[in-house]
């Protein structure tokens, strides 16, 4: 169709001069391309930046190597993500240092700064937080949204909101674990704004400290001391020696405490009765009573504050023989470095195993301010672990979780959704012409781009997983934003009028920007195991997958809906016309499929419900929100068809559908009740009253439309 | 687009009879019903935010008519009222209007079976629920490693069960909550009689949740005894509720009265024509026709977490001296003689390893267990066919109507 002939005449003449911009579309779509690719692009290297950085082959191994954390086998480039995100609530770090010699993180990029610079992946960053912690104590890590948190805690506050290294807390530190113990043992409802962000510094300080103190044991070895120490300890002029030279030790130690006390068995019993919290007081009492016995179980406790910091990272496959106390779930359970000491302190069998793993991690500490040694030792690390991860059929997942991070998938789908809204956007600008039937085409291959990425990410999450499209509310974003694309680019193949391509690149970006903002807000790994009963993939399938779907439709339907209201309201197009026609019949067919899916899904859940509980419908909130869809889908439709809504009644209603959707979608996972857990996330209700404002504003624009058209339908006063 | 839709149909023009069709079939009933039962979900499902699941049920779902209370202020001082039609009402006027509507006074054609299909198996849904609603029983059983069991509690039903102590009674009666837990504390009490006993029971003083006080003197009261009135806990299951009982003899000589408490593992006991008598508040119970005994409970958790992998339940189901074993797992409940059982919880919480467990199954026996899945299929079929015609149709339409337009 033509597209000027839906403008009034005034409309057509007001947008003539607009075509002068036609020559610098070229630019217009340069631009834009430019800021997709900035997106989608790594930052420039370092040359010799004063803080220790690492070689880009060095970060990509290190990010690789396999790692169980939460239930799972991941790599240690996930763990690195999750670690920075919660601490500053980014995935990478701008660290700059200026003329004056002071370290900052540049929170707005370095656009203005005059100094060196240097961008600091999660990979790179925990690197640097595991080898070079004295280094990483000194980069501004720690995001606090409001300096009121700095000031409950003593500290010297910066501006409103601002980031502080560790060296610039650590002196308030006593405060910080004060504050953070009274606002945990507050209610949830108790908290204020200040009360909960105390409590996630304290709780981030706490991880940092985890993450930095982690390879303490083989930074500084086991301190033993010079005197009445035997010579086969070999230790160093402070009396250090390396944890793993400790432990081949200990057989000599029995040997030689055999010989000057017969009771060493009897102490060594006393002594892994204590580490497994099974001796009573009494055998404690006579162990110390005993000034020799006291003296190697001094020796032998020292160990113990050395190997419990190194427990943030469960690293090795678990030994051959699991020991009681040290792994619970036995064979399942990967061990810390800490465990791995621990069981070699303990078990003869064991030591071997404990002594050839802890080495690994000696031998990369070792390396760490030479690049070539660092990586091959990390290489011999990585290598080991995953030689017995794949023993295990563990780690089939690992290198496809590296690359749907390394992929950046969502970056590169959001870049190409905004790709294709200005394209599409500027054919509005030039209809009928040769350069925009062109443009339109190039909007298209930019959104199915962006699509094919989305999809990629999908596929990936679920062949990582070995689980359906949906399983927790981040993958409800994905899975809805590329169903309402696919259904968009249906029906501009229906219509092809780039209304529908406008709304999928529209809402496309829109997905994946919330997307992206979930992850950060949330700032946990968007892969969890799952919980019983939700191990279940063919009613993941099948009531998920369709209701999501229901859910995208629904969206859909009010995104062509605001077009509709904006376009009569305004008067940019005929209400009889076929432009606006064609919206309302989409957004008609849209809520059609709505209804079906919706309905469907809505009963699946029951099914499921009834199936794993025996109930068919508990009225829980999830399911009265899903109920809601379904209503306020009936109710369109037959108003439509009992004559009750014209078009413009049918968009109003779709965007009251859309907000019963984010209700159901949000809403009720945050009302603090039910069943649906898994979905409960801090600080929706915000952002779900101020979309309801916004919708707000377009259902006054129709009612004043509406009004509008009545009064023009009133006849003229005699 | 369709405009406003001439309806006609079998009950035009036939009096009142006619017009009571004409509104039970109308677009117009359909909208506003659809639109109250829309509101109150949304009602309820905030409401469960202070009433608790099962009180939002009672309040907004089950019943014919509701009135919401709109709270404002601090401390929610002003309170206005909305009367609403109830959930069950709502139901069956929906399920009326659409036998009338879409299935008596609609079209029968083969050019939209859809329509016909997708609303006669909602209509179907709905039976399903009525029939549920009405006739589904549903508690629990708890079984520690190595017990057995052969009769489910519920959750939410409350009897007060009076047994013969003697050894050669074996039966029991009981008195249904309904008949008396509208008895508020202060009301008149309510009395009991059966030819089987040899004296009268007269209860009085319900209260929904208590529990026994030593300091505190309020509250209901017997013999120097009291229950203390508790707030309502949201989740129903956690209320005990108690009431006070009164026995007086054949010729109304009083015997004696006690307090009758939901969380009290003895009972009170009557002594009357030298036999004795324990009286007792519990939970309903039914009996199912098999014994189930709990082997082995295990709960595997994702290594290094807390978070539950697996909860896996071994049973013996034992019958007519024929015994059976079977797994229960989440997902994979045991259906067995009209009955389900699912693997719904487990205890005790602070169960450290080695302690030996209970496990809690989800007992239901319900006549339309089945009936939505068939509705399910039915809907899914009936809406497929029609949205699949219109579609098929717009898409024509739209193909000739590119072919008549000519590029632009």
């Amino acid at each position: 169709m033509n597209h000027a002939s839906m403008l009034p005449a005034s409309n057509k003449r007001a947008l003539r001069p607009i075509h002068r911009i036609r020559d610098r579309l070229f630019v217009l779509i340069m631009l834009a391309w430019g800021a997709a690719l900035s997106l989608a692009s790594a930052e420039d290297e370092p040359a010799d930046f004063p803080l220790p950085t690492f070689a880009e082959d060095t970060i990509s191994l290190f990010s690789a190597i396999p790692v169980q954390e939460g239930g799972r086998v991941k790599p240690m480039g996930t763990v690195a993500r999750y670690a920075l995100l919660p601490l500053s609530g980014r995935t990478s770090l701008t660290v700059g240092i200026d003329p004056e010699g002071d370290i900052r993180t540049l929170l707005k990029g370095k656009r203005g700064f005059e100094g060196q610079t240097h961008r600091y992946s999660a990979n790179e960053w925990l690197l640097l937080c595991l080898l070079h912690p004295e280094a990483a104590h000194r980069i501004p890590v720690f995001i606090v949204d409001d300096s009121d948190a700095i000031v409950r805690i003593g500290g010297n506050p910066k501006r409103k909101r601002d980031i502080y290294s560790y060296l610039e807390l650590a002196p308030f530190q006593k405060s910080l674990v004060e504050e953070t113990g009274k606002a945990m043992a507050m209610e949830d409802r108790a908290r204020n704004r200040i009360d909960t962000m105390v409590m996630g510094l304290g709780q981030n300080v706490l991880a940092y400290q985890q993450l930095t103190a982690f390879l303490t044991f083989a930074r500084n070895g086991i301190t033993l001391g010079t005197e009445d120490i035997p010579e086969f300890f070999n230790v160093d002029d402070d009396g250090r020696l390396p944890v793993s030279a400790f432990l081949q030790t200990l057989p000599k130690l029995r040997e030689d405490a055999a010989e000057t006390s017969p009771a060493y068995l009897e102490q060594a019993t006393v002594t892994i009765e204590r580490y497994l919290g099974r001796t009573d007081s009494e055998s404690i009492a006579r162990s110390r009573s005993d000034a020799l016995l006291g003296k190697w179980d001094d020796v032998l406790g020292r160990i113990r504050p050395v190997a419990g910091l190194a427990s943030a990272i469960q690293m090795f496959p678990p030994p051959p023989v699991t020991g009681e106390g040290l792994a619970p779930q036995g064979n399942l359970e990967w061990f810390t470095p800490s465990n791995a000491i621990l069981t070699g302190l303990l078990f003869e069998n064991n030591r071997p195993w404990a002594i050839e793993r802890l080495k690994l991690l000696e031998a990369v500490e070792a390396a760490k301010t030479d690049a070539a040694s660092l990586h091959a030792a990390l290489s011999e690390l990585n290598a080991q672990i995953r030689d017995e991860g794949a023993a295990r059929g563990e780690i089939s997942q690992i290198d496809r979780e590296v690359s749907l991070y390394a992929g950046r998938y969502l970056n590169k789908a959001l870049a190409w959704f905004l790709i294709g809204f200005v394209v599409v956007g500027s054919t509005w600008l030039l209809p009928g012409s040769q350069t925009s039937r062109l443009l339109g085409w190039v909007s298209v291959a930019a959104v199915v781009a962006a699509l094919a990425y989305l999809c990629i990410g999908i596929g990936q999450r679920c062949l990582i997983r070995q689980r359906p499209p949906i399983t927790n509310l981040y993958e409800t974003i994905l899975f809805i934003t590329a169903c309402t694309v696919v259904l968009s680019l249906f029906m501009e193949w229906i219509n092809r009028q780039r209304i529908a391509l406008s709304t999928a690149a529209v809402l496309g970006a829109a997905g994946m920007f919330l997307a992206i903002r979930f992850e950060v807000s949330e700032a946990t790994d968007t892969m969890p195991t799952l919980i019983a009963v939700l191990r279940s993939n063919f009613w993941l399938w099948t009531h998920v997958t369709v209701i999501t779907l229901g859910y995208a439709c629904g969206l859909l339907a009010a995104g062509l809906s605001h077009i509709y209201i904006v376009g009569r309201a305004f008067r940019l197009a005929d209400p009889q016309g076929d432009f606006l026609k064609s919206v309302t019949r989409m957004v008609y067919g849209t809520i059609c499929f709505c209804l079906l899916t919706s309905l469907i899904g809505t009963v699946l859940g029951g099914i499921w419900a009834n199936y794993s509980w025996g109930r068919f419908w508990g009225w829980d909130p999830k399911e009265n929100g899903a109920l809601m869809i379904v209503l306020g889908s009936a109710i369109i439709l037959h108003a439509r068809l009992g004559g009750y809504f014209r078009d413009l009644g049918v968009h109003m209603a779709s965007i009251l559908l859309g907000i019963i959707i984010s209700f159901s979608w949000w809403g009720v996972n945050n009302l603090g009740i039910g069943l649906h857990s898994y979905g409960f996330t801090s600080g929706v209700w915000r952002n779900l009253f101020t979309a309801w404002a916004i919708e707000g504003i377009f259902l006054f624009l129709g009612i004043t439309t509406w009004l509008g058209s009545r009064r023009k339908l009133k006849p003229a006063a005699p | 687009m369709t405009t406003k839709r001439v309806e006609r149909g079998p009950g035009e023009n036939r009096g009142i009879a006619g017009r009571m069709f004409q509104l039970f079939s109308s677009f117009a009933l359909a909208i506003w019903v659809l639109t109250l039962l829309l509101l109150i979900t949304l009602l309820g499902t905030i409401a469960q935010i202070d009433l608790g699941l099962h009180g939002a049920i009672e309040t907004y779902f089950d019943p014919l008519f509701l009135i919401h209370w709109f709270e404002f202020g601090q401390p929610r001082s002003i309170r206005i009222p909305l009367p609403l039609p109830g959930g069950y009402l709502l139901m069956a006027l929906l399920c009326l209007n659409m036998l009338c509507g879409a299935i008596i006074k609609a079209r029968k054609s083969w050019r939209r079976p859809g329509m016909l299909l997708s609303h006669f198996s909602i209509i179907f849904m709905i039976i399903a629920g009525f029939v549920s609603f009405h006739w589904k029983r549903e508690g629990n059983i708890a079984l520690y490693e190595g017990e057995t069991s052969n009769e489910f509690r519920s959750y939410h039903d409350w009897v007060v069960e009076i047994r013969d102590t003697s050894p050669d009674v074996s039966t029991a009666l009981v008195i249904d909550q309904e008949l008396f837990r509208n008895l508020a504390p202060g009301d008149s009490e309510r009395t009991f009689r059966h030819p089987s006993l040899p004296f009268s029971l007269a209860l009085s003083g319900y209260l929904k949740n208590t529990k026994p006080s030593r300091g505190q003197r309020e509250g209901l009261e017997a013999e120097g005894f009291f229950l203390q009135k508790l707030a309502p806990e949201t989740e129903n299951e956690r209320n005990l509720p108690g009431l006070v009982a009164t026995a007086k003899g054949s010729s109304g000589e009083f015997l004696g009265s006690g307090l009758l408490w939901g969380g009290a593992s003895h009972g009170w006991t009557v002594e009357a024509d030298n036999r004795s008598f324990l009286v007792k508040l519990k939970r309903r119970s039914w009996k199912i026709p098999f014994a189930l005994t709990l082997d082995k409970f295990t709960r595997e958790l994702h290594p290094g977490t807390d978070k539950a992998k697996v909860f896996l339940s071994h049973v013996t189901k034992t019958k007519a001296g024929h015994a059976e074993q079977i797994e229960i797992t989440m997902n994979e409940p045991l259906r067995q003689d009209g009955f389900t059982f699912f693997q719904a919880s487990w205890g005790p919480e602070n169960a450290k390893p080695g302690d030996r467990l209970y496990s809690v199954f989800a007992v239901v026996d319900n006549p339309s267990d089945m009936w939505p899945l068939y509705s399910c299929i039915l809907v899914g079929v009936g809406l497929l066919i029609h949205f699949l015609q219109h579609l098929v149709g717009h898409l024509t339409r739209a193909a000739r109507r590119r072919e008549k337009t000519p590029a632009s």
